[in-house]
């Protein structure tokens, strides 16, 4: 059983929260280990076993990355670490922002800090645009790979610019 | 964890740092990353077309300091050597050579990644096909 039909919810990048919550509450209780403690070994180690996989699915759904990292795995279009390939010109792009964080942290430049955070703004933006109709309407009947291998690329980019705000974030102006 | 003085030598002091004219026909640039750390690793070759040995190499990696010592260490490798002699570096040779923890292997294979990326970007350029990929071709 996957993450999604644990809790009665379609497979799609884009989840019914409130029910998420919902539902992780409601198998909180039903699989709280307190409740079985006068039965026998082999249901009390199930009902561990339960609420382990319901604190596992609600901690990887819950959270938009993971849920997407999930999926993707899912249906096979994600591969293992280090086996992921990422389109050259964005990796262009990366190289060219990380020698301006490198000329930042020699020399610290308020214009050239600011043009930085929106070049990082606006990949964003452009990355998260290029796949927004494809979270919003994804049919898990149709499990479209195109559509699967764009929303990686989505994904794996990123990472890349997850990294590049985190080295931002240390020049920001206190 | 205990990283090797060879290691830690390359990420300190490391060895062709910088940028090769790219136009050029006679060097090669590959660029690789790794999405899951976020790393970049632009390694480039200078070819001699008559002799076809690399003269020179340059890197740029941003990345941990296992990235930077493995690409820093290929640079060191490649030059000298023929471009059919370069295809042959393999990554377990690096993490041999650095002694890098299994964690960090993935730093060296990134680094073959660049190697094989560079050579199939010079010899594209110059109308060489790799053996490997008329092989590829036949296959497909």
């Amino acid at each position: 059983m996957n993450y999604f039909e644990f809790f009665d919810l379609p497979v799609a990048f884009k989840i019914d929260e409130a029910k998420l919550k919902q539902g992780f509450y409601e198998r909180s209780r039903r699989y709280h280990p307190d409740f079985y403690t006068l039965e026998s070994d082999e249901k009390q180690a199930e009902i561990l076993e339960l609420s382990t996989f319901n604190n596992e699915a609600y901690q990887t759904l819950t959270d938009f990355d993971r849920r997407v990292a999930y999926l993707l795995r899912l249906r096979g279009a994600l591969a293992e670490e280090g086996q992921n390939e990422i389109p050259q010109n964005f990796l262009m792009e990366m190289m060219e922002l990380n020698e301006v964080l490198m000329e930042l942290e020699l020399d610290f430049d308020a214009a050239l800090y600011q043009k930085a955070v929106q070049e990082l703004e606006h990949h964003e933006k452009a990355a998260f645009e290029q796949v927004a109709h494809i979270i919003e309407q994804y049919d898990d009947k149709k499990a479209d790979p195109t559509e699967l291998s764009a929303v990686r690329d989505f994904y794996l980019k990123k990472r890349y610019l997850l990294r590049i705000q985190e080295n931002l974030a240390k020049f920001a102006p206190h | 964890m205990a990283y090797s003085d060879k290691l830690l030598d390359h990420f300190k002091s490391p060895r062709n740092v910088g940028t090769l004219d790219k136009s050029k026909k006679t060097v090669g640039t590959g660029l690789v990353g790794a999405p899951e750390c976020g790393d970049v690793m632009r390694l480039q070759i200078e070819v001699d077309p008559e002799t076809q040995t690399i003269v020179d190499a340059k890197f740029k990696t941003f990345g941990c300091g296992s990235a930077i010592a493995s690409s820093s260490l290929a640079t060191e490798w490649l030059k000298g050597k023929s471009v059919d002699e370069a295809l042959t570096i393999d990554n377990m040779a690096i993490v041999e050579e650095l002694a890098l923890p299994p964690v960090k292997i993935h730093c060296s294979v990134l680094a073959e990644d660049a190697i094989k990326g560079a050579i199939k970007d010079y010899q594209q350029k110059n109308g060489i096909l790799a053996e490997a990929t008329v092989a590829e071709e036949a296959k497909a």
